[in-house]
């Protein structure tokens, strides 16, 4: 099996795994009991929480975790929002779906949101988001940082300029950013941060949220004084242990693996040249240092995506489709209609997304395959 | 798909196109979907997957035989899902 879908979620490293499991042994106490077991527990909590600041470059008392991702973007989307509903919520047209819908949810309140728009690659229309930003009354601008569906990594720099000139509020997802460089959380015009510890090899259902004010937005669930009020809920320790263990060995090396993984799509993308398949590299051209170098978006001309990837899949291949169920209909995907992709390429895009564990020879594989497949049954 | 199936019935055509789109039985469909996911109710994405199982069924069934044209009555217990009478021809055509 070639598992080249590492953006959708990676396996949970052996280190990780053995905590996480070590954790349920260790520490079956509640954190908020205050008996020997919960006190226990509560230490191991505080420590590990210190721990995943720090190798994010920030304390712990500007983090809480959530239950993914998702919940993290979601809280301050949402929180934020209800902290000032007279507002307006800025963000792009190439979101996650956790952004995406939280966005629509808000409108569908009565809330004011605003789309800016992003140019063919995928990058934020400055000139566009300065317009919005001074012409409405906004709170927050929310941004996936790296998008997980064309890899474009947005340039924070230049968007900052713009929040901090019209005192905006600024969260951006960084959940695919994470495995592949050091997140900037220093950087003093983020204002929130939204993390998934499945995506840098930990356990599925811990995601992080980074805040530099918590006082800016409100909880989403109530229920208890865990995570500052704004969060509650008894803490999953094993899992966040088991995340600290995960994001501390994503980023040992961290260099090292991602100049792996950009000679692995280089030779991904070259191979393919040899082939002379008709396709696009949808998003940033692969030298850019403005995308991750691990998602390579794929058109092929004239072929059916799901087609495609299902045979993918038989050859034991597994890529990611990009698409949604969107009521009765599979919707093609959202950002490559945003960065405007022919429609003789968007319905044959797939998503190619490496691990620094590939070899050549597995690329070798999958561009036989591919050709194999394309040119003799689709 | 490069191939194309053709389905006829007493010399009448019930169907001619890609495979993809041949009329598979909503029994089989929810069938194949509770084997493959448990669930009764695929959404989308998982029914056009599982036209995508039952084409391959179809195919593997052409290339075992190795034949361009089979009759559905003699592999009712394979190509149960397609929802046409049981003595139907289908023709495979590239």
């Amino acid at each position: 099996m070639i598992y080249l879908d590492y953006a959708a979620t990676t396996p949970i490293s052996s280190e990780a795994k053995t905590a996480l499991m070590n954790t349920l042994d260790e520490y079956p106490g509640n954190p908020s009991s205050i008996h020997t077991l919960g006190i226990a527990a509560k230490k191991k909590y505080n420590s590990t929480k210190k721990s995943v600041a720090r190798l994010l470059g920030t304390t712990h008392k500007n983090l809480i975790f959530t239950g993914s991702g998702s919940e993290a973007s979601n809280t301050i989307i949402k929180g934020v929002y209800a902290h000032n509903k007279s507002k307006t919520i800025v963000t792009s047209t190439i979101e996650h779906a956790a952004t995406a819908e939280s966005v629509e949810y808000i409108r569908s309140q009565g809330g004011s949101v605003k789309l800016c728009a992003v140019d063919s690659e995928g990058f934020i229309d400055l000139k566009a988001l300065e317009t919005l930003l001074n012409t409405h009354d906004v709170s927050l601008l929310t941004l996936i940082h790296s998008n997980n569906e064309i890899g474009t990594v947005q340039e924070i720099e230049k968007i900052s300029a713009l929040t901090k000139k019209t005192n905006t509020l600024l969260h951006l997802d960084m959940v695919q950013s994470v495995p592949h460089m050091k997140v900037p959380l220093d950087h003093s015009a983020i204002d929130f941060a939204s993390f998934s510890a499945h995506k840098f090899y930990g356990p599925r259902g811990t995601g992080i949220l980074y805040f530099k004010n918590k006082t800016l937005f409100q909880s989403l669930i109530h229920g208890g004084h865990q995570e500052f009020k704004k969060r509650a809920g008894t803490e999953n320790l094993a899992n966040i242990v088991a995340t600290e263990v995960a994001l501390r060995e994503t980023i040992e090396g961290l260099e090292t693996k991602e100049r792996t993984i950009q000679d692995l799509g280089n030779y991904f993308l070259s191979s393919l040249n040899e082939t002379g398949l008709d396709y696009r590299l949808n998003g940033p051209s692969y030298h850019s240092n403005a995308r991750l170098h691990n998602i390579i978006n794929i058109g092929f001309k004239d072929i059916q995506r799901g087609q495609l990837a299902f045979e993918l899949d038989q050859t034991g291949i597994c890529v990611s489709q990009g698409s949604a169920c969107h009521e009765d209909s599979i919707k093609v995907s959202h950002v490559l209609k945003a960065i405007v992709v022919s429609e003789d390429f968007i319905h044959g895009s797939l998503r190619f997304s490496f691990s620094h564990n590939e070899s050549t020879k597995d690329i070798d594989y999958v561009v036989k395959t591919l050709e194999r497949i394309i040119d003799c049954e689709l | 798909m490069k191939q194309k199936v053709i389905l006829t019935h007493d010399n009448e055509v019930l169907f001619e196109g890609n495979p993809l789109n041949l009329p598979f039985k909503e029994a089989s469909i929810k069938e194949k979907s509770i084997e493959l996911f448990d669930d009764e109710d695929p959404c989308m994405i998982h029914q056009s997957h599982i036209a995508r199982e039952f084409v391959q069924t179809l195919m593997a069934t052409f290339k075992e035989h190795e034949v361009n044209e089979l009759n559905l009555s003699d592999f009712k217990d394979t190509l149960d899902f397609i929802n046409v009478p049981n003595d139907t021809l289908i023709k495979l055509k590239r």
